[in-house]
């Protein structure tokens, strides 16, 4: 551990193993080269998110760790390891809490944050490209598919940061990436809920409504199972205003769900009554 | 000069106060970034000191006398009724205890949208440089109202941005050139009778990278977080994080020197990215007469190279061996094998402890050493 021992370890000699890996000619953890890459390119997602929640991030701390993401993504694009690619994009932005508080309107000077967008848009692509492979392929692999590679992403779900804030011009990448994801989880869950014969088939009916715009955070007990793109603002508050067994049935009917969804109900009814000042 | 080896503190003063820009909704730091002394013209000492975003003139003066005897004033100051006064003497003035005054000569202000990393005053000794991490400009010392942009590299759309500046510095005897370093490893010098802007350089210093020791973090250590003209005007050092690497200004292709300053480091680059010393910014020095540089590392431990001998030495700036007059004992890092007696194994070193500020003094063979919160003053031990 560097730094942790000040007495002086015992050093036992170390030796550099030949490993077919190691494209470099050393290892810098001990770990093969493709496994020191992964770590890296890991490190620097959660550092550019961390960078990001900051007001001023350091310009050059940003650059460099850009730089540093797009090299191992340009290795991997020329390997033709796109897979590794997503995963590992997977893996990072599911492991880090996506959300993170709205960051406040910033002057378009200076923009150390849309010097990321164009990661982003390259990670958004790579992302949308697996939203389209799984479009593509038949309901029962898209299920097993989804599970495997979005598992982990799945279970933040509650967590990931509202639409709303990824909508605005200014947002740094992260939301970007959360938005998009957002959309993948959506898509791909709905894919899972779709085949219910009885069920109300919201896919058809809101397909052409946006989410983006609206704050849907208070409806995040429910999403799991219903997708997010398909309520509009009207929808919602006429689901509310107009009589609960409107919402109840809708979800009803979708889900299968344990009585916990009363809890969550009973809470968002009380959320609703402070919004509407009831 | 005081020999014995103990320094008093001579003056202590508020350069920069924090400030909120509140259109951005930001706090500007206080924090002093670079410290540069104007040659002596009187008296007073004059420096330039700078924060993220303003850059001041500040001149010390001492004060060791006041005025005393008036006539119309008594000694505790009191106006005296004229009718008292019998006799005429001329004032004089009275030895006091030393008093040393800081004043605030000139702000240039509102010049720089990204952070200030460098000020440099031009051998004209009438116009200083100050750089950000994307443009530099140029200042005259009496106009504090405007300033001329001379490198600009911000590129149109940002997203396009993969190089910053890292510092700046005017050539110690020829006016119209300086140099800029970057975050890719590169050095330019800029000649202002070319052009107004100096987008495009006159020489480009870039040493091509060695494939045996490519990583994903060759860019990173890479960046150059010092470069600075030898006295002579000859040549110029370059800091990057393992090495310093000495250029001649007629030779742009490669470094006619390089010396390794902590190159066991190099294995360790992921944990140093992860903990973020790899970013760190160390600065450089030569000694007078340009044989020597001294430079930064870590465990409080910096660096000196004999260019001439080319032997190394490392030592520490510790309060275990900083008592007056006391001999620093060279220190050494064990890089693999058996750890031998007064070694410091890699893991052992304390990677809080960094050496990031030197400054070697331009004629004598003394030196100024910032570890953390203390500052250690150290010199030849002939000299005492």
């Amino acid at each position: 551990m560097l730094g942790g021992d000040r007495r002086g370890t015992k050093r036992k000699l170390t030796t550099m193993a030949d490993d077919p890996d190691d494209l470099a000619g050393h290892k810098t953890l001990g770990l093969p080269y493709a496994a020191e890459r992964q770590s890296c390119f890991r490190i620097s997602l959660v550092k550019l998110q961390a960078a990001q929640r900051l007001i001023e991030p350091s310009l050059r701390r940003s650059v460099l760790i850009c730089n540093t993401l797009k090299h191992i993504e340009d290795e991997l694009r020329a390997e033709g390891n796109l897979g590794l690619l997503h995963s590992a994009y997977a893996f990072a932005t599911g492991n880090t809490p996506a959300c993170a508080p709205p960051t406040p309107i910033r002057q378009p000077e200076p923009m150390p944050l849309t010097l990321n967008e164009s990661a982003a848009e390259d990670i958004a692509s790579y992302i949308e490209d697996l939203n389209n492979d799984s479009v593509q392929s038949n309901k029962e692999e898209r299920r097993k598919t989804t599970t495997n590679k979005l598992g982990c992403a799945t279970v933040n779900q509650s967590t990931t940061g509202s639409p709303t804030e990824t909508a605005k011009d200014h947002t740094p990448s992260c939301m970007t990436l959360t938005n998009t994801q957002l959309r993948i989880q959506s898509t791909n869950l709905s894919a899972n809920t779709a085949p219910q014969p009885d069920s109300i088939n919201l896919d058809e009916i809101f397909s052409d409504l946006d989410n983006s715009l609206y704050d849907l955070d208070f409806l995040t007990p429910y999403t799991a199972n219903i997708k997010l793109t398909p309520l509009s603002e009207d929808d919602v508050s006429n689901s509310f205003g107009g009589g609960t067994a409107t919402f109840a049935t809708t979800h009803q009917v979708t889900t299968n769900q344990t009585c916990r969804q009363n809890e969550e109900w009973n809470e968002l009814d009380h959320i609703m009554e402070v919004l509407v000042g009831m | 000069m005081p020999r014995r080896g103990e320094y008093n503190v001579y003056s202590t003063f508020q350069s920069h106060e924090p400030e909120f820009d509140y259109l951005k909704s930001l706090e500007i730091e206080e924090k002093i970034n670079k410290i540069r002394w104007l040659p002596r013209q009187n008296a007073a000492y004059s420096l330039l000191s700078t924060n993220d975003k303003t850059v001041k003139l500040w001149k010390i003066t001492e004060r060791d006398k006041r005025p005393d005897g008036f006539n119309l004033k008594d000694d505790e100051g009191r106006i005296k009724n004229p009718n008292d006064i019998t006799a005429l003497r001329v004032p004089f003035f009275k030895p006091t205890e030393l008093i040393v005054e800081a004043s605030p000569r000139r702000v240039y202000a509102n010049a720089h949208t990204y952070h200030i990393n460098s000020i440099s005053l031009n051998s004209d000794h009438e116009t200083f440089l100050s750089g950000d991490d994307l443009r530099i400009n140029l200042w005259h010392l009496e106009i504090t109202d405007r300033s001329f942009n001379i490198v600009d590299i911000k590129p149109a759309n940002m997203e396009e941005l993969t190089e910053v500046i890292t510092a700046a510095e005017f050539h110690p005897s020829m006016c119209n050139v300086f140099v800029y370093s970057s975050s890719k490893g590169t050095i330019r010098l800029c000649d202002m009778r070319q052009r107004a802007l100096c987008d495009q350089h006159a020489k480009m210093f870039e040493e091509p990278e060695d494939p045996s020791n490519r990583s994903f973090f060759s860019e990173i250590i890479s960046s150059i977080s010092d470069v600075k003209f030898s006295h002579s005007g000859r040549y110029l050092i370059s800091r990057d994080y393992l090495s310093v690497k000495v250029w001649d200004l007629q030779m742009d292709s490669r470094p006619i020197e390089t010396y390794q300053v902590h190159e066991y480091l190099r294995s360790k680059l992921c944990s140093l990215y992860e903990n973020d010393c790899i970013f760190d910014k160390f600065e450089c020095a030569w000694n007078g007469t340009d044989t020597q540089i001294m430079t930064g590392s870590y465990n409080n431990f910096f660096r000196m190279f004999d260019r001439n001998t080319k032997r190394d030495l490392t030592l520490e700036a510790s309060r275990e061996n900083t008592k007056p007059k006391c001999i620093l004992k060279p220190r050494r890092v064990c890089t693999g094998g058996k750890r031998k007696k007064d070694e410091i194994s890699v893991d052992s070193l304390d990677f809080n402890k960094k050496i990031l500020h030197t400054a070697w003094h331009p004629t004598e063979n003394i030196i100024a050493v910032a570890a953390t919160n203390n500052l250690y003053i150290f010199q030849d031990k002939d000299k005492v």
